[in-house]
């Protein structure tokens, strides 16, 4: 993973308890991109893994949970400082 | 409950349509409310083009001119609602809309939807494992975050495809290689089409500088690929696909697929707009009149939230409902059709309808295991199972085994079920009913929208 322009501001984040960095600005669903993450749910079903998919709010397969609360869009929703993120399971 | 706020017009959808119904309809003393679910205008195809105007290195000037339009929109003029997406629209025009975790209800008295466009299902074996993305996606990345993913491979065909490999090109990315699924036939097919669509001449010139550039860059390409999986245990592994009789794999992490775009349709199905199946296009088109007037009274849908014709055709349609408002309003006298624009702008429409048109293949699989319905993992041997119990229509396959009930609310599936529901009960997919889209078009909690429920 390349970022043309490296200067944003660093965000902190967690995904399953591990810590990471992306750039402020960034969408979860981006950011966990930039950090080589590519599942980040299981589904209800069969619990089988998936990762973001259009990345433009219409698939509903970037779902995460954050700071406890399910089903959050990570495309939708922007990176902030110290979240913790978790698959959605 | 505060009183319901009352625009003259809401217009859905802040892409270039968006954007210029708002530009032509401000400054006539109307109250406009224009949303979006997301948090800059522009839609997709100018994506942060405000926050990239200056980023000349990485960005070309189709992309870039987007920042001229947006310059246009007075936002004091205007209600912008951003970071909102309506989940519900009545006939009596009433709109629901979700932002940052609470629902809203306005009103108004005319309704502008453009939605744009989504990509189509691409529905082969391994679709569904992490590390396979839209290539819209590969672009959203690059103009959101300016991220771009060295060694991945593309696999698809259409106009877009090539545009957004091209980018990555230009922004220096690698390429591991390009699995090209336009089929050998389209290029014949799509000839008789030529002489209509050169008349628009730099659309050629361009299309002839992306394969140069691909040529510069010594892109590995696989053409007229019309079988094609994906393998790995838990994430993607390996690209398996078959290039005249022999099997090539590809190792990767990241697959960016694209089979062609198709009209975001669900706000306007579910507010009950006419639609009619498009033959030429494989999709579900939305139906107006001249003037974009949906069947829906005082309901104009512009762009590709209508049909897939790109760009220019949404602007001018913009200006043309835009218009149509005014006069509506009495506020202008005339009401112009923009109908030489219009035209010279669909010259090469049909040439790329048919050249781009997706294999069958991968309009409607054929491997009993492949996924059809991602969120409710319902797979092309449930379906059939269905059509041999008798279920013949796309909402009793949906009530039998779930597939388009999902969070996604059909907009991964739906194409695919018409093209395995023909194909399999021999009906003519035009005959065919989508599935009914119901309210509310995206998950929201039970309790957000009982919030806005007026007991009497």
């Amino acid at each position: 993973m390349t970022r043309l322009i490296d200067k944003g501001k660093d965000i902190s984040f967690s995904f399953n308890n591990k810590k990471y960095k992306a750039k402020e600005g960034d969408s979860i669903a981006a950011a966990l991109f930039a950090n080589g993450i590519r599942t980040n749910r299981k589904t209800f079903g069969k619990n089988t893994p998936r990762g973001s998919f259009c990345f433009m709010g219409v698939c509903f397969e970037c779902l995460v949970k954050i700071d406890g609360v399910r089903a959050i869009q990570g495309c939708r929703t922007k990176l902030r400082e110290g979240m913790e993120i978790e698959e959605d399971a | 409950m505060p009183d319901t706020e009352i625009y003259d017009v809401v217009i859905v959808g802040s892409g270039p349509a968006g954007i210029q119904a708002t530009i032509n309809l401000q400054g006539y003393g109307l109250k406009i409310a224009l949303l979006d679910d997301s948090s800059t205008l522009g839609g997709h195809i100018y994506k942060e083009v405000q926050k990239n105007s200056t980023k000349t290195d990485f960005f070309e000037q189709d992309y870039l001119k987007g920042f001229d339009l947006i310059k246009q929109i007075n936002l004091n003029k205007i209600s912008y609602i951003n970071n909102s997406y309506v989940w519900n629209i009545n006939p009596k025009l009433e709109i629901y809309y979700s932002q940052q975790g609470t629902s809203y209800k306005i009103k108004a008295k005319k309704i502008l939807i453009a939605t744009g466009s989504l990509e189509r299902p691409f529905p082969v074996k391994g679709w569904t494992l992490p590390g396979v993305i839209g290539t819209t996606a590969a672009q959203i990345l690059l103009k959101e975050s300016l991220i771009v993913k060295d060694d991945a491979v593309f696999i698809g065909s259409g106009a877009l495809f090539y545009y957004v490999i091209s980018q990555y090109l230009d922004s220096g990315a690698k390429i591991k290689a390009v699995i090209d699924t336009t089929p050998l036939n389209n290029y014949f097919k799509a000839a008789k089409h030529l002489p209509k669509a050169l008349l628009k001449f730099g659309f050629f010139i361009k299309a002839l500088g992306f394969f140069a550039k691909f040529r510069k860059h010594k892109l590995k390409v696989y053409h007229f690929v019309d079988e094609l999986m994906f393998e790995g245990d838990d994430e993607l592994k390996t690209v398996v696909f078959k290039k005249g009789s022999k099997q090539v794999k590809i190792d990767t992490d990241i697959a960016f697929i694209h089979n062609g775009l198709a009209p975001n349709i669900n706000l306007q199905l579910q507010v009950g707009c006419d639609y009619e199946y498009s033959k030429a296009t494989r999709t579900v088109n939305i139906k107006t009149d001249e003037f974009m007037q949906s069947s829906v009274d005082n309901i104009f849908v512009v762009g590709d939230g209508k049909s897939i014709r790109g760009v220019d055709v949404a602007i001018v349609e913009a200006k043309i409902a835009a218009n149509k408002i005014l006069n509506d309003f009495n506020k202008i006298q005339k009401v112009t059709t923009y109908q030489k624009q219009l035209k010279s702008h669909m010259q090469i429409r049909d040439f790329l309808n048919t050249l781009y048109l997706p294999h069958k293949n991968f309009l409607s699989p054929s491997d009993d295991d492949v996924i059809i319905c991602r969120c409710e993992e319902v797979t092309l041997k449930q379906i059939k199972n269905g059509l041999e119990r008798n279920c013949k229509e796309t909402n009793s396959i949906k009530s039998f085994t779930r597939c388009g009930m999902g969070s996604c609310q059909s907009r991964f599936c739906g194409l695919t079920l018409l093209e395995v529901i023909s194909k399999h009960t021999n009906t003519p997919i035009e005959e065919l009913k989508y599935l009914k889209i119901r309210s509310p078009i995206k998950p929201i909690g039970i309790e957000e929208m009982g919030s806005l429920v007026e007991y009497e």
